[in-house]
Formats: structure tokens, C-alpha cells, sequence
């Protein structure tokens, strides 16, 4: 699958994961705030037991006075106080009400600190010169008593740990889940979509909750496979059907011009049928080859090449057709290729030099110079097609470089000499991993390089 | 050469036509064509020709089954015909059996020299004796006879000079030459095909360090000259 579709789903998958971490965090935080504000509303906020003990004295005969301040904050917080001996007696007492026993026992003592007197929250405090005991205005506080001993402390630090690990295992797999989810509903849309701009079949399932856009697609493609269709059965149609006719129209011409019995006149005009019906003839297997490569149906028949023979092989075939002579047509071959060899098919390889020679040829007929000439780069072999005849002009150099002429966008060829054979030069390239471009020679004529990737044979 | 016969079959007749009209202008003298594939069978159980060429597409009968049944009887050499399109895979390797193949539309020159071309290798000559500018070479004895002396060729001399032979006036890439005696694996063999041929040459050659019935096309191959009128 596309690797953007992937990055797109790890993304978001990704950036749930974080929306929920955020979240957590958050509430984490939150919480322990919480915690925090209500630990500070302790004891000190409902009473300022401290200051208030600090405003007891006890004098040597162990007379107990408290100065006005202790008095104001009791006042203030409509509470009072006193104090216990060891034997329960109360030895001092402020705000006091009357209906409260003067003395208790150490069992009243240990239920009042741990619940209530008499309704009364209590605060309690040890002095050294007794047991001070202030009591809360009635419904104030509540209280509650908690024991933790250290084994449920442990139990609880540990819950609080496994409820965070828990916490991030349910987000990693609800939000995977759920990225999943969502994935596999777009996923077959998302790859149909790259299949169709490849121009490939699609067919994808009518089920599923996007089931009518995985059917619109279905149908778009169903209408390019038909137009394609359309095209390719009349391309391969027409071809064939101008065979037959051409056979028989190169075969007569080929007799009168051979025909001594007939004027000199006629035999030439007979020698230029020929000629145009040998162009006739490329263009058609041309065509058909083009559109074959097109639609994949041509599969490459890939085996070790000689780079050098391949040169050979489609120089020696022009010298030997040649009729007129007018183009000389010469190899260079950088040393170190003879013991190079390349991964291609022979067949389109040896067609994609000879329409380029044959370019050159079509392109300068009162003549040329045309060299081939194989080279290599740290990793392409080159093949080099040089004329020293009458070049492109930059519009054309510009549509042959950026393949405009090929996709239909210019509506007039504007002179680009056999244009489906460089059309073929190209895609042979391409289905060989390589790349071609097109560029003036100096002083005159034109360049074409053809890279291909070399893949050595070792491997 | 010229006198074998040639059975011609197509549905077409025009096409029937060109291609008879193209051997005999050629000098072929017993060019037979026939426009129905049922018909020609009968004629090939009375007599086998030297040489068929079968168009692919037929009604009735289709050249690739018209070659099954002529190969049930024959090994007669088989060039087809085909207006492409049509299987073509079944013609890499001549699966069927057949010894060659052209595209519609073909030149008529290539036509007779893939047809000549294949009488040739089927049909060895007696007597086969290739005059040269210097010297004659007896292909069937496989040797040189230069001023009333015999020189035998070796082996290897001998399968590159039929190769060229085979391709006389044309030139032989190196590579080709090589294959001819290595086969496919021929990397590194191109000086070893230096030394043969100049071994050929001074057996062949008034001068061999002026070649004229061998001559080196720079960087591309070698190319048997016949002689000149």
C-alpha cells in the first residue's frame, strides 16, 4: 500500500494517543490539586489551635491564665475550651456550657477525642499542664477517623499504579482500536483512488460503511477500463487492418521498382512508395508497441545484455538496409564497458536505440553525422545518440524533456519528428528503471542520453 | 536454389498473389499459391514442397493448426506470416515448430532473404564453392583452395566463416560471431575471435594485412565480400 496512506494512519493514530495522554494528564493534575486545596483547609483553618495554645500560661503555682487573645479567637469562632488534669477534673474552662459535666472519665475522654461531646466537635491538644480540649460550634466540622496501617498504605500506592498503567493500556488499544476501525473502512477508497490514478482495474466491496464511495469508484473505473478498452481494441485493430493493404502496396512497388522494362521515372517514384511505406510500417508496429507497454500487456522478457553488442547490433542493421548512404553512423564505446554487462530486454532495447538513430535519420534527410556512444556514471550506463544535423528548436527540446507532447496537452505535434517513436524511446526507458533526456548539440544537432541503472550481475 | 518449390498459403489473394509474384520475379521457378488451408494440405499429402509460407490468420483452418498437421508428416521447412497480435508468444522459441517468422507488413527483400536464407541452411549444396577475391573456399570440404594448393579450415575457422557465409555482403557483429561458437556465454572471447580470423585471413587473403574478402567494420564486426562483378 501507498506509503503516505500508512503515514497517515500511524499519524493519527499517534496524535489520538496524545489527545488521551493530554487528557489523563490533566485529570492527574486536577485531582492532586483537589487533594491539595482540601488538605490545606486542616485543623489550623477551623481553628488556630497553635496560636491559641501559645496564649496559655501557666504560672508557678500552677495557675492557668489565658490573655485576651485566646479569648477573642474563642469569641470569634463561637467555640470554647478547657482544660483536664490528669484525673479528668477540669482545672480551667472559657465559654463553657453550663450543661456539660465538670469531669470525666478516661473512657469519656477516649470517646469524645475520637467522636463527639455531647454534639460538640472537639479539638484536642496535650499541654503539659493538662488536656486541652476545645469544642467546635455544633454541625461545623465532621469527623472521621481513619486508620491506615502500613500494608494498606503499600496496597494503596500500588492501586494508584495499576490504575495509571491501566489507564495508558486501555488508551493504547481503544485508540489502535479504533484507528484500525477507521482505517479499514478508508483504506480500500484510499487504495482504489491510487490504483485509479495509475490507471489500473478497480473493484472494491460494496459492504462496509462506505460501501456507496467504494461503489462510485467501482463505477469510475469500471468507465476508464471501458474507454481504455475502447482505445487500445481500436489501436490494435486499425493496425491490423492496414496490414494487409500495405503488404500488398510495398510488395507491387517494390516490383516496378525493381522492373527494368519500365522508365527510370516511374521506377523512382515506385523507390519513394517504398520508402513511405517502410515509414507506414514502423509507425505501426510502433503504435502497436507503444500501447502494449501502455496497458502492461507487453512483459519484459528481462536477460543479460552486452551493452557493447547491443550498439553492434542496431548500427550493423541500419549499414545493412541502408540504401541511400547519406548518414554515417559510428560507435564509441568507453573502455571499461566490455566488461560490463546490463539486466534488460534485448528486443525493446535494441527498438528504443534504433528509433533513436532512425530519429536522427528522419529528422536530417540530406544527411548527418550520427554517433552512438556508451558510457558510464558511478551507477547508469549511458547510451549517447549524437547528429551534427539541424537540432530542435527549445519548444520542442522543452515538450520531448517534459513529456507534454505525449500527454495529450498540445493539440499540434509542432514538428516533433516521429513522435511515437521517441514516445516508445521513452516508456522503454522507464520500464527499465532508466530516464532520458533531449538537448541541443553544440555546434549544431541534437543529444539524447539514455540512462540506465546498471544491476550487476552478481546479484 | 532457385528451382525448389514454394507453397504459398493465404486467404488472402492479393497477398497470394504478391507473394508469388515477389519469388518469381526473384527467379523462382516452381512458386505454388493456394488460398484455402484444406486445399493445401491435400496438395502437400500428394507432394511435399521444399518450403511453406503460411499466413497465421485463416478462416477454417489457422496457420498454427495447418502446422501441427504438416508436422505430423514432415519436417519441411515453415516461415509464417503473421499480422501480429495474435499470439504472438507462441512464435518465441518457434514452439510450433516453425523455422521462421515476418510481420505483415515486410519488405519483399526481407521476405527472400529469410526464404533464401532458410533453403540454404535446409538445403546444403553440393558442391558448394565460394569464390573470393583471391582464393575459392569449398564449404563442403571445408577448405581453401588458393593457387591449386588445398587449406584445410579448423573447426572453429570453419564455423565463423559459415556464419559470415550465411550473411554474405552483411556485416556479422562480434558478438553474433562469438555466440556462433561459444553460445550464449561468449564474455570475454572477442580477442580469442581476433586470432581465428586472422587465421582466416592468411588463409584467405593475398594480403591479410589488407583484408579485402574479410573486412573488419571498425568496432562493429566483420563482413564477407563476394566478389565484385
Amino acid at each position: 500500500m501507498n506509503t503516505t496512506i500508512k503515514q497517515f494512519f500511524r499519524k493519527y493514530l499517534y496524535s489520538n494517543i496524545l489527545v488521551l495522554l493530554i487528557f489523563l494528564i490533566a485529570n492527574l493534575i486536577f485531582f492532586f490539586s483537589i487533594i491539595l486545596i482540601i488538605k490545606n483547609t486542616s485543623e489550623e483553618e477551623v481553628f488556630p489551635i497553635t496560636e491559641f495554645v501559645d496564649n496559655i500560661n501557666v504560672d508557678k503555682k500552677q495557675k492557668i491564665t489565658v490573655n485576651s487573645k485566646s479569648t477573642n479567637i474563642l469569641k470569634e469562632k463561637n467555640s470554647w475550651a478547657m482544660i483536664l488534669d490528669d484525673s479528668g477534673t477540669v482545672i480551667w474552662e472559657e465559654y463553657m456550657p453550663e450543661n456539660l459535666p465538670r469531669s470525666y472519665t478516661s473512657s469519656d475522654i477516649a470517646r469524645f477525642s475520637r467522636w463527639y461531646l455531647e454534639d460538640f466537635p472537639v479539638l484536642i491538644q496535650t499541654l503539659p499542664s493538662g488536656l486541652l480540649v476545645i469544642g467546635l460550634p455544633k454541625q461545623s466540622i465532621g469527623k472521621y477517623n481513619y486508620f491506615l496501617d502500613t500494608n494498606t498504605m503499600k496496597i494503596l500506592i500500588y492501586s494508584v499504579g495499576i490504575f495509571i498503567v491501566m489507564n495508558f493500556l486501555l488508551m493504547f488499544t481503544l485508540s489502535g482500536w479504533n484507528t484500525r476501525k477507521i482505517e479499514k473502512a478508508i483504506k480500500p477508497i484510499l487504495t482504489g483512488i491510487n490504483s485509479l490514478s495509475k490507471g489500473q482495474y478497480v473493484l472494491l466491496p460494496k459492504k462496509g460503511e462506505l460501501g456507496t464511495i467504494n461503489e462510485e469508484l467501482n463505477t469510475a473505473s469500471q468507465y476508464i477500463g471501458k474507454k481504455e478498452e475502447a482505445r487500445k481494441d481500436w489501436i490494435s485493430g486499425i493496425s491490423h487492418d492496414i496490414r494487409t493493404p500495405l503488404t500488398i502496396m510495398l510488395g507491387y512497388a517494390g516490383e516496378i521498382e525493381k522492373n527494368s522494362n519500365l522508365p527510370t521515372e516511374t521506377r523512382a517514384k515506385a523507390e519513394i512508395i517504398c520508402i513511405q511505406g517502410d515509414k507506414l510500417r514502423k509507425l505501426i508496429s510502433d503504435l502497436n508497441l507503444t500501447s502494449k507497454l501502455e496497458y502492461s500487456m507487453q512483459p519484459l522478457n528481462i536477460k543479460k545484455i552486452n551493452p557493447v553488442e547491443l550498439i553492434r547490433l542496431v548500427i550493423s542493421d541500419f549499414l545493412n538496409n541502408d540504401i541511400n548512404m547519406k548518414h554515417k553512423i559510428n560507435m564509441v564505446v568507453e573502455n571499461n564497458l566490455n566488461e560490463l554487462s546490463i539486466q534488460g530486454d534485448l528486443t525493446l532495447l535494441s527498438r528504443m536505440l534504433n528509433n533513436l538513430v532512425q530519429n536522427s535519420i528522419d529528422h536530417n534527410p540530406n544527411g548527418c553525422n550520427i554517433v552512438v556512444k556508451a558510457s558510464t556514471t558511478k551507477n547508469y550506463l549511458q547510451y549517447i545518440v549524437t547528429d551534427d544535423g539541424i537540432g530542435l528548436s527549445e519548444k520542442q527540446l522543452n515538450m520531448l524533456n517534459t513529456g507534454l507532447t505525449f500527454e495529450g496537452k498540445s493539440k499540434s505535434n509542432d514538428g516533433i519528428p516521429h513522435g511515437i517513436g521517441l514516445k516508445l524511446v521513452k516508456q522503454i526507458t522507464h520500464a527499465h528503471k532508466g530516464d532520458v533526456s533531449y538537448k541541443n548539440n553544440v555546434p549544431n544537432g541534437l543529444v539524447v542520453t539514455v540512462s540506465l541503472p546498471i544491476k550487476h550481475v552478481q546479484d | 536454389m532457385k528451382d525448389k518449390e514454394i507453397l504459398i498459403v493465404d486467404d488472402d489473394l492479393e497477398i497470394l498473389n504478391i507473394i508469388k509474384s515477389i519469388f518469381e520475379n526473384d527467379g523462382y521457378s516452381k512458386v505454388k499459391a493456394m488460398s484455402s488451408a484444406k486445399k493445401a494440405l491435400e496438395t502437400i499429402y500428394e507432394k511435399i514442397p521444399d518450403m511453406i509460407i503460411l499466413d497465421v490468420m485463416m478462416p477454417e483452418m489457422d496457420g498454427f493448426e495447418f502446422l501441427q498437421e504438416v508436422r505430423s508428416l514432415t519436417k519441411v521447412p515453415v516461415l509464417m506470416l503473421t499480422a501480429k497480435g495474435e499470439a504472438e508468444d507462441k512464435f518465441s522459441g518457434f514452439e510450433l515448430g516453425a523455422d521462421d517468422y515476418l510481420v505483415k507488413p515486410f519488405l519483399p527483400k526481407e521476405l527472400l532473404f529469410r526464404v533464401s536464407a532458410i533453403l540454404r541452411r535446409t538445403y546444403p549444396e553440393k558442391n558448394r564453392v565460394i569464390v573470393l577475391d583471391s582464393a575459392k573456399v569449398d564449404i563442403d570440404k571445408a577448405e581453401v583452395i588458393r593457387n591449386h594448393d588445398k587449406i584445410p579450415l579448423t573447426a572453429k575457422e570453419y564455423t565463423i566463416f559459415f556464419k559470415l557465409y550465411e550473411n554474405i555482403d552483411k556485416i556479422v557483429t562480434i558478438g553474433s560471431l562469438c555466440q556462433t561458437v561459444c553460445g550464449d556465454f561468449w564474455d570475454g572471447y572477442e580477442t580469442t575471435l581476433m586470432t581465428h580470423i586472422r587465421h582466416l585471413r592468411e588463409k584467405i587473403e593475398d594480403n591479410p594485412s589488407k583484408p579485402v574478402s574479410i573486412v573488419t567494420v571498425k568496432g562493429l564486426g566483420y563482413k564477407l565480400v563476394s566478389k565484385g562483378e
